[in-house]
């Protein structure tokens, strides 16, 4: 079983690599030949000619262009995204060390939508055209709509700010004892260590970031659920369950359920994939030190190795996200499938 | 009123949704019309005296750090959101489809090579390819529409593509292939219409999205800059306040939530119409 699966994932890497090469071209396009004079563009506003003629020999921007692609591409070969402008420091490294960060939020938030967006997809559907109906609508449709940034302040000002349920912003406090590196979770690296204190100090920070994360998905996954299962309600095998005498809750959850699942399970693949490249406001207004925050200061100091690393690693990052849905879609529904 | 118009208004005046987003989106519209005429304030008087004052009857909205008025600044600044909005969808409309048409009609070695460009586009994250692309040109309202409308104009290529190719092996079209018209007089009499309908309804559904993308870059820096009152960017500069002064970044943040509520709710009783499962009764 595993064995079938694991030789779907590989089969499909020489597809990988080919997307990823493809994004490397546009990345390298963008960040190479966008700009009029990267060199101007790196040495900032008032640089003398000899600091950007020093630069442009720094990083080979005085070379043929194809020059500096083979160059990129054989730098990227080796694993090596290059050095950050600002830090000097291998934008991989630098890149690994706050992807945790953010793999934890985005995994915060993905739980926060999954629970809420089935519970809540399942009750409009099965109470369809009644008032939680409508209510609920009514809700995911602002909820689709309402900007990140304003979900994130909307949250600090009641709950952190007015309430203080919750920290402002940050990831732990960093008066606590350090805590042991283990998975980088620090959610998790706290229970592993059997420290409580640290565990309800990192669950706290979690929090409210990852709610503003998972808000407008809720709105999308509830929209989404209650679709699908409308769409399974009406089965013959649901009307044949319902007609055996099986009650409401065994029909719902064994059969119509598992069977809305399958659009949903795509759906969810892509959300997470979303969640982790798709944080950037979210970290910024919460000061989470991920991945997002670290784009965003890129962005702001026009750091172009960091900024190309990024979007190499979100494309790397999708790339697989969509193998493995792929491949959970033929487990969970085997129809399709080559025998 | 031509027929495709009659049609348009009494989809989107089925629902009770379609209703309310309709009503949201003249409400946007007049906001921006009209509003920055219902005041006697300039987006960009500065009256030191009377910063961060809170929303009252003589600042309906409150006032910013430079004591300029916020209802005159938001309801300016839905002009720039708006148009901005609707330049990016424009914009991925008109070349998305073209091109994806054209592969279609195309012999097989350009389809093959404009789809593998177009399946590259749409492999980076939308977002991140419209920052990258956004940085790489440089902050400013311009740039970040252009930056949009590439990170979107992959999906429209696809769907124009795939309708195309449906269509390009109906007996009309075969029969005009014969006939020896050329791929532009197809394009233009055979393919269009018929393709038409889906991506408009796919572009209006676009429009929320697309306000809310405006905004987000705004607000991260690389759009709109200041004192331009566009939406996001007047979020962006409420935020240094908004501990103290919620109203500051709250009104452009609400006039954002309606308007893309208002154009979402319009988009989906539309496409809502395509897939009768999701139909509710029709009230």
């Amino acid at each position: 079983m595993v064995g079938r699966h694991f030789y779907q994932l590989m089969r499909r890497l020489p597809g990988i690599a080919l997307t990823l090469i493809g994004a490397v071209v546009v990345t390298f396009i963008i960040a190479r030949l966008i700009p009029a004079d990267p060199a101007r563009l790196i040495a900032g506003d008032g640089a003398s000619e000899r600091v950007i003629a020093q630069i442009r020999a720094e990083y080979g921007l005085d070379k043929p262009v194809t020059t500096q692609f083979v160059q990129y591409l054989s730098d990227l070969a080796h694993g090596n995204l290059g050095l950050s402008l600002r830090s000097g420091e291998p934008v991989l490294n630098e890149l690994l060390r706050v992807a945790p960060a953010t793999f934890e939020l985005a995994l915060a938030a993905l739980i926060l939508i999954v629970l809420f967006g089935m519970a809540l997809g399942s009750w409009s559907a099965l109470t369809k055209d009644r008032l939680s109906d409508q209510l609920i609508r009514a809700l995911s449709a602002i909820a689709i709509s309402t900007p990140t940034f304003w979900t994130a302040m909307f949250f600090v000002l009641v709950f952190a700010a007015a309430l203080s349920w919750a920290p402002l912003n940050g990831r732990f406090d960093p008066t606590l004892p350090a805590l042991p590196q283990v998975t980088g979770l620090r959610t998790l690296d706290a229970l592993l260590s059997g420290r409580l204190d640290a565990f309800g100090d990192a669950l706290a920070h979690l929090i409210l970031p990852a709610a503003t994360l998972a808000f407008a998905n809720i709105g999308l996954t509830t929209r989404l659920v209650r679709t699908a299962m409308l769409d399974t309600l009406t089965q013959d095998y649901v009307r044949r369950a319902r007609s055996a005498g099986l009650s409401e809750w065994k029909v719902i959850t064994a059969y119509a359920l598992p069977n809305a699942m399958i659009p949903f399970l795509t759906a969810t693949g892509l959300m997470f994939a979303d969640l982790i490249v798709g944080a950037i406001i979210t970290e910024m207004i919460f000061g989470w030190p991920g991945l997002g925050a670290y784009t965003l200061e890129a962005i702001a100091g026009l750091d172009f190795p960091a900024i190309m690393g990024f979007t190499v690693f979100a494309a790397l990052i999708y790339a697989f996200v969509n193998a493995l849905i792929d491949i959970a879609n033929g487990v969970i529904d085997p129809r399709g499938q080559r025998p | 009123m031509t027929r495709a118009a009659r049609h348009f208004w009494r989809i989107a005046l089925r629902t009770t949704a379609g209703r309310i987003g309709l009503v949201l989106v003249a409400l946007s519209l007049f906001m921006a019309i009209v509003g920055p005429l219902l005041t006697s304030y300039s987006p960009n008087a500065i009256d030191l005296s009377q910063r961060l004052s809170p929303p009252s009857a003589v600042h309906w909205f409150g006032t910013d750090e430079l004591g300029r008025d916020l209802f005159a600044r938001v309801a300016h600044g839905g002009r720039y959101s708006i148009l901005a909005a609707l330049a990016v969808v424009a914009l991925t409309l008109v070349v998305g489809s073209a091109v994806g048409a054209l592969a279609a009609l195309s012999p097989r070695p350009v389809e093959f090579a404009i789809m593998r460009v177009t399946d590259i586009l749409l492999s980076i994250p939308a977002l991140v390819l419209a920052l990258a692309l956004a940085a790489a040109l440089g902050p400013g309202l311009l740039n970040a529409i252009i930056a949009l409308s590439i990170a979107r104009i992959p999906t429209y290529i696809r769907i124009a593509r795939n309708q195309s190719i449906v269509l390009r092996g109906q007996a009309f079209m075969q029969a005009a292939w014969l006939y020896g018209a050329p791929p532009s007089y197809r394009f233009v009499k055979h393919l269009a219409p018929n393709i038409a309908p889906v991506l408009l309804t796919q572009a209006l559904a676009d429009m929320g999205g697309m306000m809310l993308a405006i905004a987000a870059v705004g607000f991260i820096g690389l759009g709109a800059q200041p004192p331009t009152p566009e939406w996001g960017a007047l979020a962006a500069s409420g935020r240094l306040f908004f501990l103290e002064c919620w109203w500051y970044a709250a009104f452009p943040a609400l006039a954002i939530i309606g308007s893309a509520t208002g154009f979402n709710l319009v988009g989906d009783a539309l496409r809502d119409l395509a897939d009768p499962r999701t139909q509710s009764e029709a009230r």
